[in-house]
């Protein structure tokens, strides 16, 4: 025997899709036990159950593979089988757009809606605390959402129904397992049966498989189902109110094609069960409330009553029995139930035959299995008499699939109850329908007659019943089904609670109880109202979900989305993917994720973020010296980046001062200089974002530099930024040879004099526009400003040669701007500054206002957090480098420039700019892609700034926080690289992100000064 | 990494195995055994297959997913062109399902094209109005005639006749109307007065197979899913802009037609409604 077990981080596949890659490497030759799993508690424990040794830290986000087999070669073929379909997992990106769009496929539902939008109804099932996200997307966009999810937060579900009762649309779940839309089948659903003649009945309902039950019923005697609306387990609880039952009703009530609605659910909570009387009241169509619960009638006595009320004869309820039916034993009853609702009304119907039943969901508290220890999830149910387990509840499906979908830890626990001497029937639910195992006695017969078999030879007689819920026109074959559960010794009920009853009397145990009294079923006849009397909430978008829908999005499960092709439905696929957060402070960040999320001022105070950045019309109106601009005294230095000390400062920022210290004449040389800096006296530093400027590379602002100052034309706010010296070796980059002083002195005598009267003469000179132009141009505005640097020149060239200065001085200043194509980005990048300012100080927004480094750390601002600093370590550029240098000379990315990034454009805009990606030997599509990727982390689009090969698409302007979080996805920025020695200069240029870690520490920030959230 | 989408087309000749909804409209033929029909158009969004029965000539409609939803439509999943199919070609068509030479096609869903009795008709008016307001397929005049004679309770079977094959296309003007005029009598609960305007199939000849289908098809009270729709927000009473909007949309006229139709059908049904 040979053992292989591997854990792997940051891994994620759906259950289901590993259910798949479980079987294949389980049916490798030589192979007996293989699992490949999500390791949640429950996957560990069975892991461990099977003998393996679980390696320590393995958690629910980790991929657990565990393969046991005959020898090394065995084991070695199911691993590459296992390898062979987790990679074709990977590389199967879904189809999405033209071929030739460079667009990957969607990665959020607001991404998938936009590009698809007939398609009416979005079906999540990711994991519970990724719903929240994707479900808010699916409602902004005005489509209904079905949850089929469960372990969704009770408070998210009462954020969503909230929302979408604003929006007017219908949020079917959490834990909505089943729903039927236009004959449309969506999660775990029977083929009904589809006519035009006679009564139609639409569902509302709070039980997924008290739904399927009630329709097979229903379609078993011949009465069509218009809509099942399925609304959650939870919907009728006291917090959620019934939110999502009310509408439903209400949509139910306003569509011709329902003529009797029923409602089925558990007893609701008396606040939300008034809610819904009340609902009801006014309705016109008659309705069936069926409440499952003790004293109260079961499903079939309460379809009964509805056939009843349409006029429609009684049929007798299909009942298949096995070839020996007077075998009896007298024992214990074990319930092993794959729809809860279904393993209530067995419990409800039974409990009058026998007793007190204990379950996981017991009726009463007193009812309940007692804790297992350690951790242990499966029950032992020795000696607890008569027992029901619902298989299909979260505790039993976290990191697995639905019992109904996979049956192993059924059939496990079926041979386990067969074996307990005290056990004389077993009583299961078989389901089937869409995305229920295709064929589920397949592997519950052999089981079956395995445990009659067992249990005769130890001179036991064990009866099984099973419930069937199904339609003549499932896929399964529900005839077949029957007929191998019956050969194999089994009772076959359609009807539950007759197959409750029989499992009870089956016992041997005789009811000395009387028959306790059963609450008529509840309805509500038919009303007549004048016409003008109906007053209707009800939308257009509302009424898209009576029909049938053409095109559904999916997010999650592959099996529901195949469940929906095979209906003939087309289907739109989300790749979804979790984000797993490995930063410092990564275990806070999944609840103040939601915290953010919930909050309902982070829509409005987003919308209102990006329309202001959006609003700006960055003007240049004048050039002047940083001592009067910003008021910068002798000794005062800004630098880019967030605050930071000269000790921790980052070569080129070390070598940037050095340079403006003898540019200042504070000191004479290198040594003087870094004494004074070290020393700290008489020198001050502060971020230029403090001082409304920005700074390229190492940003350093002295006294008597020239900067550029603009001013937004539409709220008179300033801002600020320095004159760009070219590439190579010049200060921003750490450089302060003879030469580099030189220029700076130059630039302070000659050029900055100069571009004030060149600019003071030519007046305001709109920034914004020739923005928008470069980037129809090739430049990015980031790493190529070539275009911008020419139409500026244009600008200023005809004042700038009737100042009345030298020519010669005039001659020299147009060559410097001409020479130097990064010109422009220093007015690129205030604008930045005018738009990620204007943006600031919102409460309850989570877009990001600046991003900027120093050389040591990335630094972020919020708007919904005003100026304080979320950081992380800077990253290494990836890229070119200049001649003679090499990655070990780069200093960690730094710089304010990446504001432009911030205002849209930069690397946000890389498909204007596809030769930017050659950098890192990218392509054209891989620049396309870039941008295609930036839209699913920006709250909107800036029509100012047109992408030419996107068809003029806007470009994608403010990044939002809890879109990268839930993506994964980072800001592209494109940089230069400075030399990590002091002095070097430019070393290349390439692309960088930022460190997760800014926006993990934002995420928090946010939730903290979320009102009652999180600290 | 992902097929190159011209893969797709590697091979021409190969039959492509899809799955389909269909309208009820046409169950009768989908649930026959099987029967043989031929392809008789090919419009952009359609390929439209004739079948010979013992109750006459039936017709049946493959649609792409931008097609009209008819109520004697095949609705062939995410197929965005139908092309390769040519007038001409066999059709199997039975047992729940249709095979041309190009596709087989099994008909996994069925969606219901039966028009609903609605009960609220306060929309009416809007509908008239826009339905009024957009450009017609038919002359003012032979539809103001029919109008006359259903005023005063007359009989409208020259009138209607005169309607037949009146117009250009694949389904002329004067037969949407004519159409939309059943539909409406049959949404307000007057199906005998949309059979009894109908009269037996005596219009086969006047105009084209597949507008004699779709009228033979709303005398019965089968519509397409853009006139259910509008119904179903003509009963609720929510806004009907975006439903009157997609019908509208149908066709260069039809739409338009449909909608007058349906206007003048609802308005007739449920004034002898209360006479009644």
């Amino acid at each position: 025997m040979t053992e292989h077990i591997s854990v792997r981080r940051g891994i994620y596949h759906d259950s289901v899709t590993l259910l798949r890659i479980s079987q294949a490497a389980a049916s490798t030759p030589g192979i007996t036990a293989a699992q490949v799993a999500m390791a949640t508690l429950l996957n560990t424990e069975l892991a461990a159950a099977l003998g393996f040794s679980i390696p320590d830290g393995a958690g629910p986000n980790d991929l657990m593979i565990t393969i046991r087999g005959r020898d090394d070669a065995a084991v070695a073929a199911a691993l590459t089988a296992v390898e062979a379909a987790l990679t074709a997992r990977v590389d199967s990106t879904p189809s999405g757009g033209a071929p030739s769009s460079g667009a990957a496929g969607s990665r959020t539902v607001r991404t998938a809606a936009a590009r698809h939008p007939n398609a009416s109804i979005v079906l999540l099932s990711v994991p519970g605390a990724a719903v929240l996200g994707e479900a808010l997307d699916a409602i902004e966009a005005g489509r209904h959402v079905m949850i089929f999810s469960d372990n969704v937060p009770i408070g998210d579900e009462v954020v969503l129904k909230t929302a979408a009762d604003e929006a007017g649309v219908l949020v079917m779940g959490p834990d909505c397992g089943t729903a039927v839309i236009g004959g449309v089948g969506l999660g775990f659903a029977n083929l009904l049966r589809t006519t035009d003649s006679g009564p139609r009945v639409g569902v509302v309902a709070a039980s997924g498989t008290g739904a399927q039950h009630l329709t097979c019923l229903l379609d078993d005697a011949g009465i069509a189902v218009s809509q099942v609306l399925g609304v959650g387990g939870r919907d009728l609880s006291e917090r959620v109110g019934g939110r999502s039952a009310i509408a439903a009703l209400r949509l139910l009530d306003a569509d011709p094609g329902t003529d009797h609605i029923v409602l089925i659910s558990k007893p609701p909570h008396p606040s939300a069960a008034a809610r819904v009387r009340a609902v009801v009241a006014v309705m016109v169509t008659p309705v069936t409330m069926l409440l499952i619960g003790q004293g109260q009638p079961d499903i079939t006595a309460g379809v009964e009553r509805v056939l009843a009320m349409l006029d429609r004869p009684l049929p007798t309820w299909r009942c298949w029995q096995p070839a020996d039916t007077a075998r009896r034993g007298r024992g214990a009853l074990r319930g092993l139930f794959s729809g809860g609702t279904l393993a209530d009304e067995a419990m409800v119907v039974m409990s009058q035959d026998l007793g007190g039943i204990r379950s996981n969901i017991p009726l009463e508290p007193g009812l309940g299995l007692p804790e297992t220890g350690g951790g242990h999830l499966l029950p032992s149910l020795a000696g607890f008499g008569h027992v029901v387990i619902d298989l299909g509840d979260d505790e039993f499906t976290v990191g697995r699939p639905h019992p109904m979908i996979d049956p192993t830890l059924r059939l496990e626990l079926l041979a386990e109850q067969a074996a307990d001497p005290d056990v004389a029937v077993l009583l299961l639910d078989l389901v089937l329908g869409h995305a229920a195992d295709p064929d589920p006695a397949a592997s519950l017969a052999p089981a079956i007659s395995a445990a009659i078999a067992a249990a005769a030879a130890a001179d036991r007689v064990l009866s099984v019943v099973i419930a069937l819920c199904g339609t003549e026109a499932d896929h399964q074959d529900r005839d077949a089904q029957a007929a191998a559960l019956v050969a194999a010794g089994a009772w076959v009920f359609a009807s539950n609670a007759t197959a409750a009853r029989a499992a009870a009397s089956l016992t041997g145990a005789v009811s000395a109880k009387p028959t306790p009294a059963v609450s008529p079923v509840e309805t509500r006849e038919p009303v007549h109202l004048p016409p003008d009397v109906l007053e209707t909430a009800t939308s257009s978008t509302a009424l898209a979900l009576l029909a049938a829908p053409d095109e559904v999005i999916c997010v999650g499960i592959d099996l529901l989305a195949d469940a929906l092709r095979a209906q003939a439905v087309r289907v739109v696929t989300v790749d979804y993917r979790p984000t797993v957060f490995q930063t410092a402070d990564a275990a806070g960040v999944p609840a103040a994720l939601q915290t953010v999320l919930a909050d309902t001022r982070r829509g409005p105070a987003n919308a209102l973020a990006a329309e202001r950045m959006l609003d700006v019309r960055a003007q240049l109106v004048d050039v002047r010296p940083a001592g009067e601009a910003l008021l910068l005294q002798p000794g005062e230095f800004c630098h880019a980046g967030p605050p930071i000390d000269f000790s921790m400062a980052s070569g080129p920022l070390r070598g940037a001062l050095i340079g403006a210290l003898i540019f200042e004449e504070l000191a004479a040389d290198e040594a003087e200089a870094t004494a004074k800096l070290e020393a700290g006296e008489g020198i001050l530093l502060g971020p230029c974002h403090d001082r409304r400027a920005v700074g390229p590379m190492a940003g350093v602002i002295s006294p008597s530099m020239w900067l550029f100052e603009l001013k937004d034309e539409t709220t008179g706010a300033r801002s600020f930024c320095s004159l760009n010296e070219g590439l190579g070796k010049v200060l921003r980059y750490g450089a302060y040879s003879a030469d580099v002083i030189t220029r700076l002195r130059w630039m302070a005598d000659v050029l900055g004099p100069a571009l004030a009267i060149a600019v003071r003469a030519a007046g305001p000179i709109d920034i914004t526009a020739i923005i928008g132009q470069m980037v129809q141009m090739g430049d990015e505005g980031h790493n190529r400003n070539r275009a911008g640097t020419l139409m500026f020149l244009r600008e200023i060239l005809p004042t700038l040669i009737s100042s009345g200065l030298p020519t010669n001085d005039i001659a020299a200043v147009a060559k410097f701007v001409a020479g130097n194509d990064h010109f422009f980005l220093n007015l690129v990048m205030p604008t930045g500054k005018l738009m990620g300012d204007a943006a600031a100080g919102i409460p309850g927004s989570s877009v990001v206002t600046a991003m900027c480094r120093n050389g040591t750390e990335f630094g972020i601002r919020i708007s919904g957090t005003g100026d304080q600093w979320f950081t992380g370590p800077a990253l290494y550029p990836n890229g070119l480098f200049l001649p003679g240098f090499g990655p070990d000379d780069a200093n960690p990315d730094i710089g304010d420039s990446a504001i432009a990034e911030t205002m849209g454009i930069g690397g946000m805009v890389m498909a204007t700019a596809p030769a930017i990606v050659r950098f890192v030997g990218g392509s054209v599509p891989d620049a396309l892609a870039v941008t295609a990727r930036m839209y699913e982390i920006t709250e909107s689009e800036n029509p100012a700034f047109g992408v030419p090969i996107l068809e003029f698409r806007g470009a994608p302007t403010a990044i939002e926080v809890t879109r990268v979080l839930r993506t994964g996805i980072l800001p592209q920025i494109n940089t230069g690289m400075a030399g990590r020695q002091p002095g070097t200069g430019q070393v290349g240029a390439g692309l960088v992100t930022p460190p997760m870690d800014c926006f993990t520490a934002a995420i928090l920030g946010l939730a903290a000064a979320v009102p009652g959230g999180q600290c | 990494m992902t097929a190159p989408a011209w893969t797709e087309r590697a091979d021409p000749l190969a039959v492509r195995r899809v799955v389909a909804a269909a309208a009820t409209g046409i169950s009768p033929l989908l649930d026959h055994p099987g029967m043989d029909g031929v392809v008789v158009g090919v419009p952009s969004q359609a390929v439209i297959v004739r079948v010979a029965t013992a109750d006459g000539p039936r017709m049946l409609c493959l649609l792409t997913s931008a097609a009209t939803g008819v109520p004697n439509g095949v609705r062939i999943a995410g197929v965005s062109s139908l092309r390769g199919h040519r007038s001409g070609d066999p059709v199997r068509i039975g047992g729940g399902r249709v095979r041309t030479g190009r596709l087989d096609i099994t008909i996994v869903r069925r969606w219901s094209s039966a028009v609903p009795r609605i009960t609220r008709i306060g929309g009416i008016a809007e509908l008239a109005a826009t339905a009024d307001a957009a450009p017609c397929g038919v002359p003012p005049a032979a539809l103001a005639s029919l109008c006359q004679v259903l005023a005063h309770d007359g009989d409208p079977s020259a009138a209607i006749d005169a309607l037949v094959g009146l117009g250009q296309g694949l389904t002329p003007g004067g037969d949407d109307v004519i159409a939309g005029l059943l539909t409406g009598l049959h949404a307000t609960g007057r199906g005998d007065l949309a059979r009894r305007f109908a009269g037996a199939d005596r219009w086969t000849e006047r105009t084209t197979m597949l507008s004699a289908d779709l009228i033979r098809l709303a005398a019965v009270g089968h519509a397409c899913v853009e006139i259910l729709a509008l119904l179903t927000a003509l009963h609720s009473g929510a806004p009907l802009s975006a439903p009157i909007h997609r019908l509208l949309s149908i066709g260069h006229t039809s739409g338009a037609d449909l909608a007058t139709g349906l206007a003048i059908g609802l308005q007739v049904g449920a004034v002898r409604q209360e006479a009644r």
